[in-house]
């Protein structure tokens, strides 16, 4: 029989792979390794140990903290219990925590270290359900009393003493879990109003294997790297849910401070990533060639065209020339081949972005440096990904068409409306909320899109962000943002235009390359706010937003700009923990600042 | 709690300046101990006098009841004492891991030749110390570093990898000389709860010069505070806080 949930699948690959590196974590500057049979062990004596302390079906399991094999194990062995686990960005703060602890009610927390540690026990008179934080890492909680407190290996040792007693009884979880429970409780990132649980059944998530599986090609030699947050659904796929339908290696880093090294080290052959770092990365290269050699800076400015050139060719489905193929060859040699290894990514083949629009300007850079970023559609409520471009289809700004299994039809106001096994099962909690998104089986998005000639999905904006001017011109912020952020010195752009005569923006600046910049230029600045105010730097932006409004059209280029003299931050309630900017709050916030561009 | 480090009736001259002058106190096992104290009150020579960088011109200084009275300084680190300096005192052109090896190597058993031949004990020697290294750079939070020469790394952290290197020699007591000054608030918090989990985690006695009176009062277990070489109070942050004679020293009369 085909298995149905998660954890079936688990089985198979404990017989299927047994000896394979399933996860590998740099501990005390080793890769160690877990084959998929200790895996399997770990999840085993970490269910048993819950069910000893009193975890039962349908029972929410909350997990707080950086990406870790112990994230990996809770995750499961909630699953196992036939109850469900939820996880909690390591970036909340303690309100945020108690927010989802108290929505969700879990009477169980997993926390890494001291530091997710003090936020719970912060809270934890304000959430009396919770009755056990089981620690990861116990360092530095010698101090620590708290009777709720109880050690990731002595949950295991518990659960040891019952495997020995009933050697049978995870195996017979195992069998017992069924499809329509739901598996996980994904939190959205909430950027109006309080984060939303979106339940998520096993049917769902092996929904999207049978559909994705069409689509790519993932075998058990790839192995990824373990970035992005674990609660957000797009990393859940590819270090939880990937791994266990084909038998992939997940890679965890030593802290988050050494990922770049490590992923030199590890060189992934599957890379997921989301705008930000996307750009990041592309900042990075940028300031490091203005810093390099004659020779280099060379080297890069006359190869990067020929990379441009021949992606041009590739992406528009044109043959290349042979003289372009043979300069093609030499520039991978003298250049994509040493930035692909620098970036880590020498031996990927697939890449993907998503959770957010990806500039077109950065696209083209990626695929002419030999980086073929596919840019994928998904949503925590479609349980991950809905569209993604086929091998030899990928487009500059289409997500391609949907995987199998998914159907998409665009309503009459344009909102893209989605339909198939993949669509959650519900928000946790909240009827009204569901009702909402799901209407008459299909799931309103909120993003709006057009479906082209070749039926591939294109998304404009999310529906409540299109700015309508005071002309009554319709105008999608995003990819003007996006424009204006592919400039290295750009962290965030803000376009602000609703009901008004003009487009303008709020900018926050990339600080390291400002500040890189300011050096070179020799600009006296102490600290951030010292470089938002300078007057330079007002015309460096300047300049960069001229530049990008060159791309637009009359009405959709920005008048008028102000550089925020703070950064944006998580704890001021300013952005989401995905890193995705709360326009009203913004809007509100810096009121003053915007009014004083209208007057 | 009995006592580690007994220092009886110490007294140090250099010519006709007298450094330290009867100077009594005692370390129990297991404590955190601060030394405060004006400039020039003998606090560094105290260390120097424990470390066996100088020899005190009288008295004795007593480890867990043996006399160590002019031991030489490497004798004195075998016996289990480590100690961090004033102003950072690294190989800045080493890089952390080795820096923190050169750290083990009091310990090491093996000579240079069986080093060179780098087979047997000698190899499984040198991988128990990486061992240990890396446990010190995990439990110190710097991986991300460990491979950058100590010239280049900001002074929060080659404070951090002096300490380090002072953990590397499994030490029973460990002499910080001032581990927090001129750091920023929070890489004087993150010093502080080293320091606490230094004591806590690995059992190590710590004596600690420090002149922020934050740190001290937060983290110490027992003060003294000296002046002009002499100890003019000492007992928990509390006592020595209320006391008529500090509040004298440090504020003028």
């Amino acid at each position: 029989m085909e298995p149905d949930t998660l954890l079936k699948l688990f089985a198979r690959n404990r017989d299927l792979f047994s000896n394979r590196v399933a996860l590998r974590e740099k501990d005390l500057g080793i890769w160690q390794r877990t084959t998929w049979r200790e895996y399997w062990e770990h999840v085993c004596r970490f269910t048993l140990g819950l069910r000893q302390l009193g975890f039962r079906k349908g029972d929410k399991l909350s997990i707080l903290g950086d990406n870790c094999r112990e994230w990996l194990y809770a995750d499961l062995a909630a699953q196992a219990s036939s109850g469900i686990s939820v996880g909690i960005y390591p970036t909340d703060v303690a309100s945020q925590v108690q927010y989802i602890l108290e929505n969700c009610g879990s009477r169980f927390i997993v926390a890494k270290d001291q530091e997710q540690v003090d936020k719970v026990l912060e809270i934890k008179d304000q959430v009396p359900l919770l009755q056990k934080i089981v620690v990861v890492d116990m360092k530095g909680l010698h101090r620590y009393r708290d009777p709720l407190l109880i050690s990731f290996a002595e949950v295991e040792a518990l659960g040891k003493e019952l495997h020995d007693q009933q050697p049978g009884l995870f195996e017979e979880m195992v069998q017992s879990t069924n499809p329509d429970d739901v598996a996980i409780i994904v939190y959205t990132s909430g950027t109006t109003g309080k984060p939303k649980g979106a339940m998520i059944t096993h049917r769902n998530v092996l929904a999207m294997i049978r559909g994705l599986s069409q689509v790519l090609d993932f075998k058990a030699s790839d192995s990824f790297v373990s970035a992005l947050p674990l609660c957000h659904i797009a990393e859940r796929m590819f270090s939880l849910i990937f791994p266990l339908w084909a038998g992939c290696t997940v890679n965890f880093a030593e802290s988050v401070a050494t990922l770049q090294d490590d992923l030199q080290e590890i060189s992934p052959t599957a890379f997921l990533n989301v705008p930000r770092i996307w750009e990041k990365m592309h900042s990075n290269v940028m300031i490091r060639m203005q810093d390099a050699v004659f020779f280099k800076r060379w080297i890069f400015n006359a190869m990067l065209p020929v990379g441009r050139k021949v992606s041009e060719l590739r992406l528009a489905g044109r043959s290349v020339p042979i003289h372009w193929r043979i300069l093609h060859a030499l520039a991978y040699l003298l250049l994509f081949r040493p930035l692909r290894n620098h970036l880590g990514l020498l031996e990927a083949r697939i890449f993907v972005s998503g959770a957010a629009p990806l500039s077109p300007d950065l696209m083209r850079f990626y695929h002419a440096i030999g980086i073929p970023i596919r840019e994928c559609y998904g949503m925590t409520e479609i349980s991950g990904i809905s569209c993604i471009p086929r091998d030899g289809e990928i487009k500059i700004g289409g997500v391609g068409k949907p995987v199998p299994g998914v159907e998409i039809k665009i309503a009459e106001d344009g909102e893209i409306l989605q339909r198939g096994e993949l669509v959650f099962a519900g928000y946790y909690g909240n009827p009204d909320a569901t009702k909402e998104a799901v209407r008459d089986g299909w799931l309103h998005t909120g993003d709006v899109g057009e479906i082209d000639a070749q039926g591939d999905l294109r998304i404009t904006d999310r529906k409540k962000d299109i700015i309508i001017t005071a002309g009554g011109k319709n105008i999608s912020p995003s990819e003007i943002e996006n424009s204006l952020k592919f400039s290295p010195y750009v962290k965030e752009a803000v376009v602000i235009g609703d009901r008004r005569k003009y487009l303008t923006c709020l900018i926050q600046l990339e600080f390291e390359t400002v500040a890189h910049w300011a050096q070179n230029n020799r600009i006296p600045y102490t600290n951030y706010k010292s470089l938002a105010t300078h007057a330079e730097v007002r015309k460096l932006i300047q300049g960069e937003v001229d530049k990008s409004n060159e791309n637009f059209a009359r009405v959709e280029t920005i008048k008028k700009f102000t550089i925020l003299d703070k950064e944006l931050d998580q704890d001021d309630e300013e952005i989401t923990a995905t890193m995705k900017v709360k326009r009203a709050m913004i809007e509100k916030k810096f009121r003053h600042l915007i009014d004083a561009m209208y007057n | 709690m009995t006592e580690l480090l007994e220092i009886r009736n110490v007294s140090l001259h250099f010519g006709g300046i007298l450094a330290l002058n009867h100077l009594d106190m005692k370390v129990r096992q297991g404590e955190l101990h601060a030394v405060i104290g004006p400039n020039g009150a003998g606090k560094t020579s105290l260390f120097n006098c424990i470390s066996g960088v100088y020899r005190p011109s009288d008295g004795e200084i007593l480890l867990d009841g043996k006399n160590v009275t002019g031991w030489k300084p490497h004798e004195i680190a075998h016996a289990g004492v480590a100690r961090t300096f004033q102003n950072i005192e690294l190989f800045s052109h080493m890089n952390v891991i080795d820096n923190l090896l050169l750290g083990c190597h009091a310990q090491m058993r093996t000579g240079p030749l069986s080093g060179a031949i780098f087979f047997g004990r000698a190899l499984a020697e040198e991988v128990q110390y990486r061992l240990h290294v890396e446990k010190i750079i995990d439990f110190l939070e710097i991986e991300k570093v460990r491979k950058k020469p100590v010239g280049t790394l900001p002074y929060g952290v080659q404070k951090r990898v002096e300490i380090g290197r002072a953990l590397a020699m499994k030490p029973r007591i460990l002499l910080l000389d001032e581990p927090v000054a001129g750091m920023n608030v929070e890489e004087t918090e993150d010093i502080a709860r080293f320091v606490l989990d230094v004591k806590e985690e690995m059992g190590v006695t710590i004596v600690m010069i420090e002149h922020d009176m934050g740190v001290v009062m937060d983290i110490a277990d027992t003060v003294t505070v000296l002046d002009f070489g002499s100890k003019i109070a000492a007992g928990t942050p509390d006592e020595v806080q209320c006391d008529p004679r500090v509040i004298a020293a440090y504020l003028g009369e």
